[in-house]
C-alpha cells in the first residue's frame, strides 16, 4: 500500500508543451504534402498536355509538309502547260487547238478544268473549252497584273467564279511577251480548287480539322473544315500572315479562329517561290481529348489524395484532442493525488482508512508516527486486528475501546462519534479518536486521530488554575467571612475586634488585589496593546517617582536606585511600565523575606541591532530552580508553593505582556537562595 | 474539655477557628502535615479540622489516610476544610474516610456546631 508518497510523474507539462508545438508542425506537413501532391498532379498535367500537343505539332507539321508537296507539284503541272500553251500559242498564234491538245493527251488536264488564252486586248481568244463567245476579261486581276511588265511572272489568282466555266477556279496566269517584247496576252489556267480540297479530303482531319491553301495575301484559295469547303474567305488576322512577314516560314501555333471561332493548333508553312501558305489545324478541344481525360483521372487522384490526407488529419486531430484530454485528466489526477497526499503527510492528523470489507486500506504517515504502528502492518487487516493493535499501545487508564464501540456511538445518532485515549509510551500522547461513515463506494469508514496532547495540558492547567485562583480568592474571603460572622455572633473584647476588623480589611484589600490583576492580566491579553497609549517617557523621572512612592514591607530599606545622570528617553505607556516595575519590585520583596537589598538600575544597550534601555530589579532572596525560572512567566504558576507568599500568580505574566507590548524583552536570571535578578529591555 | 486539633497553613484560619471553639473546646494547633500528625501522636484529639492543601511533601488528604489508616487513631473524626468545593473532591475525602467536608468560606458557627455534635 503507497502510504504517504507519491508517484513522480514525468513531467507532464512539458509534455503539454510539446504536444502544442507538434501540432502546427503536423498540420504543415499536411499542407505541405497536399501542395506537393497538386504541384506533381499539375505537372503531370502539364506535361501531357505539352506532349499532346507536341504530337499533334508533329503530326500537322507532316501533314503541311505533304500538303505544301502536294501545292507544289500542282503549281508546278500546272505551270508547265502555261509554258508549253504559252511556246505554241507565240509559235502558231490562234491557231492553237487547245482542245485537240487536251482531248489527245498532249496536254494533261487533270489538274484543271480549263486553260486558255487572253489576248492582249483583254478578250478570251482560246480555250480547251467550248467559248460561246469572245469573252471580255481586261477587268480581271490575273489579266492586269500582266499588261505592263513581266516582273509578275506565274500569278495565282484569288479563287473566282469563272464566267466562263461558271465554276469556282483558281486562276493561273502568265503573261505572254512577243519577241519585239510587246505584250501578248497571257495564258491562263484554272484549276479548280476541288483538286485541293479532294486531296484535304483525304487526309481525314476530323470534323473540325481544318487544311486550306492561303495567299500570302490572307484570302484563302482552298480551305477545308471538316466536310465544308470554301473559297475566297479573308484571313488576314491570322498569326501566321504576321509571322511569314517577320520571316518565320514555318511554324505553328494556337489561335481561336477568325473564320468559325474554333480554337486551333495550326500549322502553317510557306509554299516556297509562290506566295502560297499551306496551313493545317486541328481544334485543341478534340485533339486534348486524351489528355483531358489523363488530367480528369490525375486530378482525381490527387483530389482523393487530398482527401484522405484531410481525413487523416482529421483523425490525427482528434486522437490529439483526446490525446490532450486524457494527459490533462491525468494531470489533474495527479495533481490531486499529490495534493492529497502533500496533505496526509504533512497533516499532524493521523487518518486510516477502510475499504467496503472493513479492512485497513490507507495509514498516513501522522498516524504512524502517532501509535507506532507500521502502515505495512496493518495494511489489509480488519477492524478487529487493527483494534486489538492500536489498543495495546494504549495506556491502560485511556484505553481505545475499538471501532465497533465507535461505530455503536455513531449508531445512536452522533454522526462524529468521538474518544479520548491515551498512548502508553512517552510521551505518552493524548489523541482524540473520531469515526466517520461513508457513503463512498471505495471506503466505508475514515478513523482520524488528533493529537490533543497540548490541549490535555492546557485544560488540565486551566484546571489547576481555576483550583488555585478559587483558593487564593477563598482564603482572603475565609477570613471576612468567618471573622464578620464570629464577631455578629459573639461578645467579642473590643481589642480582640478591632483586631479581626484588621484581618477582615487586610483581607478585603487582598481581594481586591487578586481580582484587579486578574482583570488586568484580562485586558491586556484581550486588547493585544490597542489600549496602550505611548509617550515619551524618562525613565530616569520615572523610576524615582515610582521608588518614592513604594512602600517597602515594614522594616525594609526602599529599594536602591542606580542610573545614569543623562536622560534616557524611551516610548512607552508611563502607567503599563510603572505597573511592571511595580509587579517586579514587589515580588522581588516578597521573595526576599529575609531581606538585602533590592537594586532598580538602568542603563543604556548599544550592542543590539538597536540601542535600548534596560531596567534590573535583583534581590537577594530565595531564588528559584531553573525550572521554576522556566515556568515563571506561565499563567497562574506560583514559584511558591506553600501558599505563604500571597499572590494570584499573574504578576509576571502581567509583567510579560507589557514588556512585549513594549517591543522589548523579559529576562530572568535566578540561584536558589541567592536572589533574582529580572531585566526589563525598552527599545530607545 | 476535649481537644480539637486544627490544622492550616494560614494563621488567620486558624484564629478563625480558634475563637469560634476556643471557649469550649481544648485547641490544639498544626501548620503543616507533619506538625499534624505529630499533634495526633502526643495529643490523640478527638477531632481534627484538615486543610487540603498545604504546603510540603504531604497534603491534608494524605494526613486523613494516615490518620485513618492507623488502628490507633482512625476512631478520630476528621473534617476537611477545602478551597475546593466540587463533588468529586468531596467523594475522594469521603472515600479515603472523611468525616466531613467544609468548603471555604464556611461559616465558622456551622463548623462549630458539628464539633459540638461529635464531641458530645
Amino acid at each position: 500500500m503507497p502510504v504517504g508518497t507519491t508517484a513522480n510523474s514525468p513531467a507532464p507539462d512539458l509534455a503539454l508543451v510539446s504536444q502544442r508545438r507538434v501540432a502546427p508542425l503536423i498540420w504543415l506537413a499536411a499542407a505541405v504534402l497536399i501542395l506537393l501532391t497538386w504541384w506533381h498532379v499539375l505537372t503531370l498535367v502539364e506535361q501531357s498536355r505539352q506532349r499532346e500537343l507536341a504530337a499533334a505539332e508533329k503530326d500537322l507539321g507532316n501533314l503541311t509538309r505533304l500538303t505544301q508537296e502536294h501545292a507544289i507539284r500542282t503549281l508546278r503541272s500546272a505551270d508547265q502547260v502555261i509554258h508549253f500553251v504559252q511556246s505554241r500559242y507565240l509559235e502558231i498564234g490562234e491557231r492553237l487547238d487547245l482542245k485537240a491538245l487536251t482531248a489527245n493527251g498532249v496536254i494533261d488536264s487533270e489538274i484543271f478544268n480549263q486553260v486558255g488564252i487572253i489576248d492582249a486586248k483583254g478578250i478570251y481568244v482560246l480555250s480547251n473549252l467550248p467559248i460561246a463567245s469572245r469573252l471580255d476579261l481586261s477587268d480581271r486581276a490575273h489579266f492586269k497584273v500582266h499588261v505592263a511588265s513581266d516582273a509578275v511572272g506565274l500569278f495565282v489568282s484569288q479563287p473566282v467564279l469563272g464566267r466562263a466555266s461558271g465554276k469556282w477556279s483558281i486562276q493561273m496566269t502568265r503573261r505572254i511577251t512577243r519577241p519585239n517584247g510587246d505584250f501578248g496576252g497571257v495564258v491562263v489556267i484554272s484549276i479548280n480548287p476541288d483538286y485541293f480540297s479532294g486531296f484535304y479530303s483525304a487526309l481525314n482531319m476530323g470534323p473540325k480539322g481544318l487544311t486550306a491553301l492561303y495567299g500570302v495575301d490572307g484570302v484563302a484559295r482552298v480551305r477545308k473544315i471538316g466536310a465544308q469547303e470554301a473559297y475566297g474567305n479573308k484571313a488576314t488576322d491570322a498569326a501566321m500572315f504576321g509571322h511569314i512577314q517577320r520571316g518565320q516560314l514555318t511554324g505553328s501555333y494556337t489561335q481561336q479562329s477568325v473564320v468559325d471561332g474554333v480554337q486551333r493548333l495550326y500549322y502553317y508553312r510557306k509554299v516556297p517561290q509562290y506566295d502560297l501558305v499551306v496551313v493545317a489545324g486541328l481544334e485543341t478541344q478534340d485533339l486534348l481529348a486524351n489528355h483531358r481525360q489523363a488530367r480528369n483521372a490525375l486530378l482525381l487522384q490527387a483530389g482523393l489524395m487530398t482527401l484522405l490526407v484531410l481525413v487523416i488529419m482529421r483523425y490525427l486531430h482528434r486522437m490529439r484532442l483526446e490525446m490532450a484530454a486524457r494527459q490533462h485528466a491525468q494531470l489533474l489526477v495527479e495533481d490531486r493525488t499529490q495534493q492529497l497526499s502533500a496533505i496526509f503527510t504533512m497533516s499532524p492528523d493521523g487518518f486510516v482508512s477502510f475499504d467496503p470489507q472493513r479492512c485497513v486500506k490507507y495509514v498516513s504517515p501522522a498516524f504512524a508516527e502517532m501509535t507506532a504502528l507500521a502502515a505495512e502492518q496493518l495494511d489489509g487487516h480488519n477492524e478487529q486486528d487493527f483494534s486489538n493493535w492500536l489498543a495495546r499501545r494504549c495506556d491502560s487508564a485511556m484505553p481505545f475501546a475499538g471501532i465497533a464501540a465507535l461505530r455503536a456511538k455513531v449508531m445512536d445518532g452522533k454522526p462524529d462519534a468521538r474518544e479520548l485515549i491515551q498512548m502508553a509510551r512517552e510521551p505518552k500522547r493524548m489523541l482524540q479518536v473520531g469515526l466517520r461513515s461513508s457513503e463512498s463506494s471505495t471506503v466505508s469508514q475514515i478513523l482520524y486521530f488528533r493529537d490533543v496532547t497540548h490541549e490535555f495540558e492546557v485544560d488540565q492547567m486551566k484546571s489547576e488554575f481555576v483550583a488555585t485562583a478559587a483558593h487564593e480568592l477563598r482564603t482572603p474571603m475565609q477570613s471576612i467571612m468567618g471573622f464578620s460572622e464570629i464577631l455578629l455572633s459573639h461578645e467579642i473584647e473590643p481589642s480582640t475586634q478591632k483586631e479581626l476588623l484588621t484581618i477582615i480589611h487586610h483581607e478585603s484589600g487582598q481581594l481586591a488585589k487578586i481580582l484587579d490583576e486578574l482583570l488586568d492580566l484580562s485586558r491586556i491579553e484581550a486588547r493585544r496593546g490597542r489600549d496602550f497609549r505611548f509617550t515619551d517617557v524618562c525613565l530616569q523621572d520615572l523610576t524615582t517617582d515610582l521608588v518614592k512612592a513604594f512602600m517597602p514591607p515594614a522594616g525594609r530599606a526602599a529599594p536602591e536606585l542606580l542610573m545614569q545622570k543623562m536622560p534616557l528617553h524611551v516610548m512607552a505607556d508611563a502607567g503599563k511600565l510603572r505597573q511592571a516595575l511595580l509587579n517586579v519590585l514587589s515580588n522581588a520583596y516578597k521573595y526576599s523575606p529575609d531581606g538585602g537589598p533590592v537594586v532598580l538600575q538602568i542603563e543604556t544597550d548599544e550592542t543590539g541591532a538597536a540601542p535600548r534601555a534596560w531596567i534590573h530589579i535583583t534581590d537577594q532572596g530565595i531564588g528559584m530552580t531553573p525550572q521554576q525560572r522556566d515556568r515563571v512567566c506561565e499563567r497562574f504558576y506560583r514559584a511558591d508553593a506553600s501558599g505563604k507568599v500571597p499572590g494570584s500568580g499573574l504578576g509576571m505574566r502581567i509583567v510579560k505582556e507589557i514588556c512585549e507590548m513594549h517591543g522589548g524583552e523579559l529576562t530572568i536570571s535566578s540561584n536558589l537562595g541567592l536572589g533574582t535578578r529580572v531585566s526589563f529591555s525598552i527599545p530607545c | 474539655m476535649t481537644p480539637v486539633l486544627i490544622v492550616d497553613d494560614h494563621s488567620d484560619i486558624r484564629r478563625l477557628l480558634s475563637i469560634t471553639l476556643g471557649k469550649e473546646f481544648e485547641i490544639l494547633e498544626a501548620e503543616d502535615a507533619v506538625g499534624a500528625l505529630e499533634a495526633v501522636r502526643r495529643h490523640h484529639p478527638k477531632i481534627v479540622l484538615l486543610d487540603v492543601m498545604m504546603p510540603g511533601k504531604m497534603n491534608g488528604l494524605q494526613v486523613l489516610e494516615a490518620i485513618k489508616g492507623n488502628p490507633l487513631t482512625q476512631d478520630i473524626l476528621v473534617a476537611m476544610i477545602s478551597a475546593r468545593g466540587q463533588v468529586a473532591d468531596h467523594d475522594d475525602a469521603r472515600k479515603r474516610g472523611a468525616d466531613a467536608y467544609f468548603v471555604k468560606p464556611f461559616s465558622p458557627l456551622q463548623v462549630a456546631n458539628w464539633v459540638r455534635s461529635k464531641a458530645a
